[in-house]
């Protein structure tokens, strides 16, 4: 870690959770990323190594949290971060069914989340869903869901010209291929929010996790395809009654510490992740809260 | 058919669910653009690239047609290897992939013309109604003229007569986008409306100044009106004065036949700078649509009163480069460059001291200015607030400066705050420190081209960042005064040297001009 880091005030206090070695360093050098432009506490809780004080410099803490107690947790936290500043939680853990979560988000101003990791299927995105409605919406939001805006984009360039937008509501199935369970639900969770239904859905798990290969929507009389080429590109094709020519569009890359910044600073709830939570909520056929 | 019986109809369709929310806006209905001028500079350098970065960023729609109508002898082939290889000398992707040219160079035509010879825009309707059959363009048509300006009444009229006007469209939209300048002064502004009117209605018509598509541009609106901190003291208790500025530091390169008929003040200053002041003073729309934000921009102009002949001198600077030194290259006078009368008297540099008269802004001095061969290439927008009423560190010496927020338009994007602090240490000593906002590291992507978006508002029917005939005539009101007593006046031209900051008539009306 630089321990130069200049800024000797912080304007948020970043609460990281992190429960195994690997994911540990990829966090390390994003949340330095992220304090060399805002000036942060962080407080990074690594739940893979015992209980001591790895490293305590001005602006980062480092601490081994295996085996702490729950209340312990939330001790060191208020310890920690400075008082009266906006707390943002990072959960990067394999879980959210974890009761260290809902401890340390207790008394988060904001939740964000890397379903990818922790979502690997439909009872850990009920949950979510579940966690997020009973919260309030605002305050909680997912990577996994902020990596999806290139697809969302595709996907939308399907429906923009008149003969396509016809025959949205004909769309009777979707099948997603992705890498992680996460990014196809919540790709139908936002279709299905969109169009005012739920559709017949199928998720193929293929390929590196947090990847999204290929979206294909299916209507009586056309086939809607969103698919990956090579690494950065999404072809768009649209078969059937009104064919169109294959479109490719580069997608922009995603930049990890944007959408940190992004998720960690944002106070206002996000105009597409809560919907999309409510389209899900719908396809998972959760009973509504009050 | 015209463009409110469009609307009327479009207003039953749906729209796509899908886009609420995300980045981009939808793409447009299916059509086609014609450019006039088509061999011509701002075709190859600016019009051409922003189309197919269109493409490439799949925001054409898939029913798409091209068709250049110019001078120049070319068959289709010709004109899309011509097109083809502007992209590798001018599009930021430079050449195209294989797969993608040939899927879009065969939407692509053109007509071989001479803009006096009718035949030849029944040979252009032709090849739409082509198109339209082959493409599936639908009858939609984007029509714009990148021509010398001399030529707009006439390929309207021709339009009109072969029956390309909206009027006789009655499958789709028919627009038409004008370059600028829109006339040379107030009278063949009003005769040039007058002939475009008589075949388009306003909502057919749209007035580019690509000024107004840059993003820093479209963001004075954001800053004013997103934020509660700004307009509180957005108005004459606080302002002092507003100062715009839009200094290159090129000459006129090959453009010296049009500047000799244009200058300093019909270039730039009528138009991108007086937008760029409408920007800056209107008062809050009602809403973010295209005609309330350009009847607020009208409400500006039609507040500025245009100078009396007797104020002209004191309100007015005008100057032309002479030789001298652009980062360490030695350049030659203006009466010099290529196509530019040895006895010119044509303004290289241009500015103005104007009042909005209005109660927000009555007494605030805004003063604008636009020249060649500065210093510093830089577009910016500076409003210097007021002095502190007080002065509480009577024993320092330092000056205590003013606070000034600087919109950056070009070539740095971005907002910069000067406030005043205090130097550590035991002793007062008070000193001005910046707070700098820039789009790229803020955002961390680029701006998009503005012709890009200002392209893309035209296929879909946003006239928000074009000018409206009110505000463009009133522009005109304020400039004319100045134009004729400049035209009535001899000029003691060169007077300023290359490389510096102008002719020192700018500083007579206004020593205050910020350094470039």
């Amino acid at each position: 870690m630089d321990t130069r880091v200049t800024p000797r005030t912080s304007t948020i206090a970043l609460v990281a959770f992190v429960d195994d070695v690997q994911s540990e360093q990829w966090l390390h050098e994003r949340l330095e990323a992220f304090a060399s432009k805002h000036p942060a506490r962080i407080i990074l809780l690594n739940a893979s190594v015992d209980a001591a004080i790895d490293s305590d410099e001005d602006l980062w803490s480092i601490r081994g949290v295996r085996d702490v107690d729950l209340l312990d947790l939330s001790s060191y936290v208020r310890e920690l971060a400075p008082y009266g500043r906006h707390l943002g939680l990072l959960w990067a853990a394999r879980t959210i069914s974890d009761p260290r979560f809902i401890e340390l988000a207790e008394d988060a101003d904001s939740i964000l989340l890397d379903s990818s990791r922790s979502v690997a299927d439909a009872s850990e995105l009920r949950a979510l869903v579940d966690y997020a409605h009973d919260r309030g919406e605002s305050s909680v939001h997912d990577l996994a869901y902020l990596r999806l805006h290139p697809w969302q984009e595709a996907i939308a360039s399907c429906f923009d010209e008149r003969v396509h937008l016809d025959l949205l509501d004909s769309i009777e199935s979707v099948r997603i291929v992705a890498g992680s369970e996460a990014e196809s639900w919540y790709l139908a969770g936002w279709l299905a929010d969109r169009i005012g239904r739920t559709v017949s859905h199928e998720f193929i798990r293929e390929g590196d996790p947090r990847r999204v290969l290929s979206v294909t929507m299916k209507s009586p009389h056309a086939l809607f395809t969103a698919e990956l080429i090579g690494s950065d590109e999404i072809r768009v094709t649209i078969n059937g009654i009104h064919p169109r020519t294959p479109r490719t569009e580069r997608m922009r890359d995603v930049d990890i510490l944007a959408l940190l910044e992004h998720a960690t600073l944002a106070r206002e709830s996000d105009p597409l992740f809560h919907p999309t939570l409510r389209g899900l909520h719908k396809m998972l056929a959760l009973p509504q809260s009050s | 058919m015209t463009e409110t019986a469009t609307a009327t109809a479009s207003a039953r369709r749906a729209t796509n669910p899908l886009r609420v929310g995300l980045a981009s806006d939808r793409i447009s209905d299916p059509c086609n653009i014609v450019f006039f001028g088509a061999s011509g500079d701002l075709f190859k350098r600016m019009l051409f690239p922003a189309i197919f970065a269109l493409r490439e960023k799949g925001m054409l729609p898939s029913a798409f047609g091209l068709v250049g109508f110019s001078r120049t002898n070319y068959t289709d082939d010709a004109f899309r290897d011509y097109c083809r290889e502007q992209l590798s000398a001018f599009a930021s992707n430079g050449a195209p992939s294989a797969d993608m040219w040939d899927e879009f160079s065969g939407r692509i035509s053109y007509v071989s013309a001479d803009f006096d010879d009718e035949q030849h825009y029944a040979d252009l309707k032709t090849v739409l109604e082509r198109n339209d059959e082959e493409l599936r363009t639908g009858g939609n048509r984007i029509l714009y003229l990148s021509t010398p300006p001399s030529l707009f009444p006439k390929i309207v009229k021709h339009l009109a007569a072969v029956g390309l006007d909206p009027r006789s469209n009655t499958k789709g939209w028919t627009r038409i986008i004008i370059e600028k300048p829109f006339g040379i002064d107030l009278s063949s502004a009003r005769a040039l409306q007058a002939e475009i009117a008589s075949v388009f209605d306003e909502r057919s018509i749209y007035r580019i100044d690509h000024y107004l598509g840059k993003e820093p541009v479209q963001d004075l609106l954001a800053l004013r009106f997103a934020n509660t901190i700004f307009e509180p003291v957005w108005n004459r208790n606080y302002v002092d004065s507003v100062q715009i500025t839009a200094a290159e530091t090129l000459g006129v390169e090959q453009r010296g036949g049009y500047y000799e008929t244009s200058g300093a003040m019909r270039d730039m200053l009528q138009n991108h700078v007086l937008n760029l002041l409408a920007l800056v003073a209107m008062e809050p729309p009602t809403d973010s649509g295209a005609e309330a934000i350009r009847t607020e921009k009208y409400k500006v102009f039609a507040a500025i009163e245009p100078p009396s002949a007797k104020d002209v001198p004191t309100i007015s600077a005008r100057g032309q480069y002479g030789a001298g030194t652009v980062a360490g290259t030695n350049v030659i006078e203006y009466r010099k460059e290529a196509d530019v009368a040895p006895d010119s008297n044509t303004e290289t540099f241009a500015a103005l001291k104007l009042s909005v008269q209005n109660w927000r802004w009555a007494g605030v001095p805004f003063y604008v200015r636009s020249g060649k061969r500065l210093a510093r290439k830089c577009s910016e927008i500076a409003v210097t607030f007021k002095p502190v009423p007080h002065r509480l560190y009577g024993e320092s010496t330092d000056a205590i400066e003013p606070n000034v927020l600087v919109a950056k338009i070009q070539p740095d994007e971005g907002i910069s705050l000067r406030f005043e602090a205090k130097v550590p240490g035991p002793k007062q000593h008070i000193r001005s420190v910046f707070m700098d906002f820039n789009y790229g590291s803020g955002f961390g992507i680029e701006s998009p081209p503005a012709y890009e978006r200002l392209l893309a508002d035209a296929m879909r029917g946003d006239q928000t960042l074009f000018t409206r005939w009110d505000a463009v005539e009133k522009a005109w009101e304020i400039v004319e005064p100045v134009l004729d007593n400049w035209r009535s006046t001899p000029a003691n031209f060169p007077n300023y040297e290359s490389g510096g900051q102008g002719p020192q008539s700018a500083f007579d009306i206004f020593p205050g001009w910020r350094q470039l």
